[in-house]
């Protein structure tokens, strides 16, 4: 018996719900995997114009604490989103695209992943609102203290913990669910092809790893509304136990899509698929065991460090294997199609990516790491990284998906192709001076987080921020074609009644 | 001959390469320890946090400073020393997690100090008598960024 059939009422909320989740709910694997990497484009936007508006308030080395609550309520916004939801909905994003693209996997429980998608924005605004003032890391006892949020108050500084634990909570059943859902509906059988392989694990890691973070929010949650002790030493462990991992999920799960389209448009097959594969073990197992090296100028004894370098760094031989996978494969193909926006903006990926791990070998030694821990060098890697494999590869997938969704009606023109073709490395060659100007300031000791600097830094801000906005402009050119794809397919097809084939 | 190198590459070239990274890895990680352990690394020179950088006994002569990192500023903010002598500061923090990182023509001092725990550094004032300023490293809240103090070497 249905629920149409049990009430008969005139007016059922019942009935009423069914036709709103029809009607406003994505109902296909296809259409949610863009619910979450568009909604994570969104996200992106925010984040991006408050570092833009940031660096702004950096180009005067004389700030006073007068603009201080601004600037780190900035800081925080840039943080919190990259990190609490912009990664995780890329990551699942791109893992509900491989499943389906490459597997016909799909999704079933649609209303349930629609409302926890929801309920993980709400969240998010819920934390922010607060107006905390505490970047990303939210370290205790630091981001416990009232003076560390602008609008929240006294025991209310809890909502922004809560917001965040209701954002992963949502977050880490969506991805159990995806995972569950693609396992189960899949039909064909014998091994997982590469990119669902890899974006499925990260997608799973999500499941794995968000718990620590969920714990550590609620220790701070009970910290405030029942004063239990919250130790720093512990507290940072348990963050970094998820802050760790949570930087490699949307990198190794685009990693697949590289190993599997980069031949494509190489023209030939990927390099030792063999070694692609054994490799995602030790990338997952090492992504999970390197986390204390965020801690070396930390008071811990000499037998982590010692482990915490050893496994960093093996890691990065795991990330080695990866560069020569895809290296050689374009090295020894007779062309590559760099005509292909997607051709174009894999490439690109993968080669910020060689250049932003590179200097980022000697953050793992114990012996050199001081010279450049919390200062703009490490800034300047972790940023390079996201500007290339994350969001550069997130553009090759995204522009895939968009393509494949809303292609067939609405065709990117001539017009749009060339700006996002221009978008992709103006993005790119700007981000790169941006990094490199960053390491190096960082390397000659400029601190980061800091609103006022020794006034010799001043260049270094200046090309920070002038090459920050031309990158921003790169954004702007991809946003728009996408944006008018997606306004033209809409139109197409709910108003003109085009019919998909 | 180049179709030779292409097929031993293709059949080769990533356990090489793979085994290459290994030894890189154990080179690195070897160096990195025996540095820690011996206590010549550049941050065990400095002091790593938790005194195992501090050398036993201190060198004659030893300035032992004990300062308190507070939100937002230190007590004392000033270390009076004379060119060239043995320095160890004992670092304490009476709220929230700051930091300490002084650049040296000798290299960099940089840890971070948590409350509950004091952290250690060790150094030698340099040679040249001039004013060095050290700074916290870690974020710590507004006033972050108006966190210093000076060594004074006279
Ligand atoms: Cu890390
Ligand atoms: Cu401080």
């Amino acid at each position: 018996m249905s629920i149409k059939d049990s009430i008969r009422l005139p007016w059922s909320p019942a009935i009423k719900l069914q036709q709103l989740t029809g009607k406003y709910f994505s109902q296909t694997t296809l259409g949610t995997s863009i619910l979450f990497t568009a909604a994570g484009l969104v996200w992106l936007a925010v984040m991006g114009l408050a570092a833009l508006f940031f660096r702004l308030i950096l180009l005067n080395p004389y700030n006073t604490e007068a603009i201080a609550p601004i600037y780190y309520s900035l800081l925080t916004l840039h943080g919190y989103v990259a990190m609490y939801i912009l990664v995780p909905f890329l990551t699942i994003g791109i893992g509900m695209y491989a499943m389906y693209k490459e597997e016909g996997m799909e999704l079933t429980h649609f209303n349930l992943v629609n409302v926890l998608f929801w309920l993980a924005n709400l969240g998010m605004v819920i934390a922010l609102a607060g107006g905390p003032m505490t970047s990303w890391y939210i370290t205790p006892p630091l981001g416990l203290l009232q003076t560390t949020f602008n609008f929240y108050s006294g025991p209310a500084i809890a909502l922004t913990y809560i917001g965040l634990f209701i954002t992963e909570a949502c977050i880490t059943a969506v991805a159990g669910i995806t995972v569950f859902d693609g396992i189960r509906t899949r039909r064909n059988k014998g091994k997982l092809s590469i990119f669902p392989t890899y974006a499925l694990t990260f997608t799973a890691m999500i499941v794995f790893t968000t718990p620590f973070l969920m714990a550590t929010l609620m220790w701070y949650t009970l910290g405030i509304l029942a004063h239990v002790y919250v130790n720093p030493t512990v507290a940072f462990l348990l963050f970094w136990m998820w802050g760790h991992p949570v930087v490699y999920f949307v990198p190794f799960a685009v990693f697949g899509a590289l190993y599997a389209y980069i031949p494509k448009f190489a023209g030939r097959k990927l390099f030792s698929e063999k070694w692609a594969r054994w490799n995602l073990f030790l990338l997952f197992v090492f992504t999970m065991l390197v986390w204390a090296h965020h801690m070396l100028v930390w008071p811990l004894p000499v037998w982590i460090r010692g482990f915490v370098n050893a496994s960093t760094l093996l890691l990065a031989a795991g990330s080695g294997v990866t560069v020569l996978n895809l290296g050689l494969t374009i090295f020894l193909a007779k062309r590559y199609d760099f005509s292909d926006i997607r051709g174009l903006a894999y490439f690109l990926a993968l080669l910020g990516f060689i250049i932003a791990g590179i200097p980022a070998l000697i953050l793992p030694e114990n012996a050199l790491n001081p010279i450049v821990h919390n200062t703009y060098y490490v800034v300047g890697h972790f940023h390079l990284m996201i500007w290339t494999i994350i969001i550069l590869g997130s553009m090759g997938i995204i522009i895939d998906q968009f393509l494949n969704a809303f292609g067939r009606i609405a065709p990117l023109s001539n017009l749009s192709l060339k700006s996002i073709r221009a978008g992709l490395l103006l993005w790119f060659g700007s981000f790169l001076v941006v990094g490199f100007a960053m390491m190096a300031a960082g390397y000659q000791g400029l601190i980061r987080r800091e609103i006022a600097y020794p006034v010799e830094f001043l260049p270094y801000m200046q090309t920070m921020t002038i090459f920050a906005w031309l990158g921003g402009i790169g954004f702007v050119l991809m946003a728009v074609p996408a944006f008018s794809m997606v306004t033209r397919w809409l139109v197409m097809k709910y108003y003109s009644g085009e019919v998909e084939q | 001959m180049g179709m030779g190198a292409a097929s031993w590459i293709k059949k080769h070239g990533e356990l090489t390469w793979f085994l290459v990274l290994l030894v890189l890895v154990g080179i690195f990680a070897t160096w990195s320890l025996e540095e820690v352990v011996s206590g010549t690394s550049t941050n065990y020179r400095f002091g790593l946090p938790l005194a195992s950088g501090v050398p036993r006994p201190l060198p004659n002569g030893t300035l032992v400073v004990n300062i308190t990192a507070y939100q937002w500023g230190y007590t004392p903010d000033v270390i009076v020393a004379k060119p060239g002598q043995p320095v160890l500061v004992v670092l304490h923090s009476r709220d929230v997690v700051h930091g300490f990182l002084l650049k040296l023509p000798s290299g960099t001092v940089n840890v971070d100090i948590v409350p509950g725990t004091l952290s250690y550094v060790f150094f030698y004032a340099p040679n040249t008598p001039g004013n060095y300023t050290w700074r916290c490293s870690e974020y710590c809240g507004i006033g972050h960024s108006f966190m210093n103090g000076t060594v004074e070497v006279i």
